[in-house]
């Protein structure tokens, strides 16, 4: 395929990746696991993801897939674009959409990524602009719950409980989401862009800062036995909120994250036909619409309660897996035989 | 064919909605809720207006759970119950020497139902509290949340929504105290009677008069938009009132944790809103207003933590505080620690305005 990426491009699409569908959710498991020290548990995160960033950014053309990486992370990326469909799915059905039968809502979720992903690559690189002010909004309403935060809630940190922390770290893994799209992206960069320095760094304060904001209100909004039983924390915070302009903010919000996951989605689509047509194929259309097609069906199976809370209880092991040793390990790989991307 | 495959996406767009629809002229749009009984047993009023009658309808219903209550309820209604316009629950003070959470489960685990809304305890059976706000013109439960709302901005009850509650219910650290109201002698109106006392879920069975809810509010240091307290000020053997208004209060809590002691000093700054012998321009009379003041709170606030701590209520948070920055003398079962705290207060009071007479 053929396109190249501006900076605020490559970081924007990072970002969308990154902090779609996951953001309403990933503070539940980390605060649960790290107790009162998440907060600086996912500070210590946040410094492994800029140094992972550092790394790809310095190797990431050594990451050359051959065909059965390729293939490994095609269904890796179908496999997991499903689970985030089932999960979207199972947060509408639960929050604003009960009786509307779910494979509608899958169909139209996978009908948007298909058409986004059968006309020109810049459509889903530059959608994701549209969801810049409705993602400030996100953070602007939460500063709504300010006087109902309880700052005696981050403390004690307990420094020297190491298996909390490495559990919270763990359980951190939802905010790197998707990470390994830098190594996949990087190369359409146009070449004469820096991105090393200032603008990796400035990408990584919004992100932390981003990510951040959500779990220290988290943290402070809810006691640490109640947040075992609220699964989407960001979404009760805003659902507890008074305006006046509307009886319901967590529906109005509910439908600005499904915008901001459905544009995830398109993304790992795209993910999909950039690693997929990098060689050249016969039909490259017929195997967009194959790829939807299972994204229709196989969510389906995952839309239960048990099932879903299965996958949120194992998926982080699976993102250690393939967005941070397979990478290395092919970069490592690679570096010793000297193969690049071109 | 694209713009065949956009259209067909728009109308199944279009489409989506349809099952979720719910319409307000479809459903009686309950806005107070009184609850009664225990798990098993549980009595329930549904108040909504009748907008042709211009007053506003009760249903009651029996059943094992609240909500198998609205179910029963929605056998007797012509349209179905919907509970997105609640704006106060009403739970009897029987019924809360039970678990809490047991009733409001629902409000928290169904989206539809709000959560930024009010509670409060009543004297006795729910039902007169239910059936006084039948002849009102506006909503049965939009009365009873003004009714809180202006007790909250005269410091009597402590600001809270059903949201706060849930999470303080599921709290060692922290327990809560619930607006008490009881009926006035005409049976015509809601009376503040002061605040119920929690101790983890349950109600201890005691309440704290208006005038010590607002001293437990100042302990907490939430004084609303007016706190005002008054006191007779006995001079040259004349009685002469003193109310004064808390303006500012400044707390600082000292923790010595191997006495397990706890210095709670207190500044308290006021303004004199009554005061009919003047002349506090008089340095004699205004130090000795501001000793009697300063005498009776400390004793207000010495007798509200003795019953706080008698009936193991922790409602000021002392072991959020204690959890957070003293953890080694935190434990597991705060309630027994917390009742044999030594409790020490220090309460200094400073007039620093006089209205606009000196």
């Amino acid at each position: 395929m053929n396109f190249s990426l501006s900076k605020a491009q490559f970081f924007l699409l990072l970002f969308i990746i990154q902090t779609g569908v996951v953001y309403i959710s990933f503070q539940t498991p980390l605060i649960i696991y790290s107790q009162h020290s998440a907060w600086f548990v996912f500070i210590l995160a946040s410094l492994f993801h800029y140094g992972l960033l550092f790394f790809f950014e310095r190797y990431y053309q050594s990451f050359f897939l051959n065909g059965f990486f390729r293939w490994v992370y095609l269904i890796y990326w179908l496999l997991i674009t499903a689970v985030l469909i089932a999960y979207m799915g199972y947060v509408l059905a639960s929050w604003v959409l009960p009786q509307t039968p779910e494979w509608l809502v899958v169909m139209l979720i996978v009908g948007l990524s298909l058409y986004a992903n059968l006309v020109r690559p810049e459509t889903v690189i530059n959608i994701g602009v549209m969801l810049i002010p409705i993602i400030f909004l996100f953070v602007i309403f939460l500063m709504l719950a300010v006087p109902d935060l309880t700052w005696s809630n981050l403390f004690p940190v307990e420094w020297n409980h190491t298996k909390q922390i490495m559990a919270g770290m763990i359980h951190s893994m939802y905010a790197f989401f998707g990470i390994e799209m830098y190594l996949i992206y990087r190369p359409f960069l146009k070449q004469d862009l820096q991105v090393k320095g200032k603008p990796l760094l400035i990408y990584q304060l919004v992100l932390f800062i981003f990510y951040f904001l959500s779990v220290v209100f988290t943290q402070m909004f809810f006691a640490l036995e109640e947040i075992q039983l609220i699964p989407e924390p960001i979404m009760y915070i805003l659902k507890s909120q008074e305006v006046n302009f509307v009886k319901r903010l967590d529906i109005f919000f509910i439908y600005i994250w499904l915008s901001w996951s459905i544009v995830t989605v398109m993304i790992y689509g795209l993910s999909f036909r950039v690693l997929y047509l990098s060689k050249k194929r016969k039909h490259p259309k017929r195997s967009i619409v194959i790829y939807h097609l299972l994204l229709a069906i196989l969510p389906l199976f995952v839309m239960q309660f048990q099932r879903i809370e299965f996958v949120k209880n194992s998926i982080h092991y699976v993102l250690i897996v393939f967005t941070i040793l397979l990478p290395m390990m092919i970069i490592c790989w690679n570096k010793w035989r000297g193969k690049r991307v071109s | 064919m694209y713009r065949k495959g956009i259209m067909l996406l728009f109308s199944m767009l279009l489409l989506a909605g349809c099952w979720d629809e719910r319409l307000y002229k479809n459903a009686s749009v309950v806005t107070l809720v009184g609850v009664d009984g225990y798990v098993g047993a549980y009595k329930g009023y549904y108040a909504y207006p009748n907008t042709a009658a211009q007053q506003n309808e009760v249903i009651e219903a029996d059943g094992i759970s609240p909500r198998d209550v609205r179910n029963q309820a929605n056998l007797k209604v012509e349209q179905t119950i919907d509970l997105s316009e609640l704006s106060t629950i009403l739970v009897s003070d029987q019924t809360v020497r039970e678990p809490l959470y047991d009733i409001l489960d629902i409000y928290f685990r169904n989206p539809q139902n709000p959560i930024s809304i009010k509670i409060a305890v009543t004297e006795g059976d729910v039902k007169p509290f239910i059936e006084l706000t039948k002849d009102l013109a506006g909503g049965s439960g939009d009365y009873y949340e003004r009714f809180m709302e202006s007790t909250e901005e005269n410091t009597i009850f402590p600001k809270l929504d059903l949201q706060t509650v849930g999470s303080m219910l599921f709290e060692q650290t922290i327990d809560i105290a619930l607006p008490y109201i009881q009926l006035s002698e005409d049976k015509k109106h809601a009376v503040a009677a002061g605040v119920t006392l929690f101790s983890g879920q349950r109600f201890t069975g005691t309440v704290l008069t208006p005038k010590q809810s607002l001293t437990m509010l100042l302990l907490m240091n939430q004084p609303s938009k007016q706190a005002r307290m008054s006191y007779m000020w006995k001079h040259d053997g004349k009685a002469m009132p003193i109310t004064a208004e808390v303006i500012h209060i400044k707390r600082q809590w000292t923790v010595n944790e191997e006495l397990k002691r706890i210095d709670m000093d207190y500044l308290i700054e006021v303004e004199i809103e009554e005061f009919a012998h003047d002349h506090l321009y008089k340095d004699p009379i205004f130090k000795e207003v501001q000793q009697l003041i300063q005498n009776q709170m400390q004793a207000e606030f010495e007798e509200v933590l003795r019953i706080l701590q008698g009936q193991q209520s922790d409602t000021l948070g002392i072991g959020r505080y204690i959890r957070a920055y003293h953890p080694k003398m935190f434990q597991k079962d705060w309630h027994t620690i917390y009742a044999s705290l030594q409790l020490v207060p220090s309460v200094q009071v400073k007039i620093i305005r006089t209205g606009v007479l000196r």
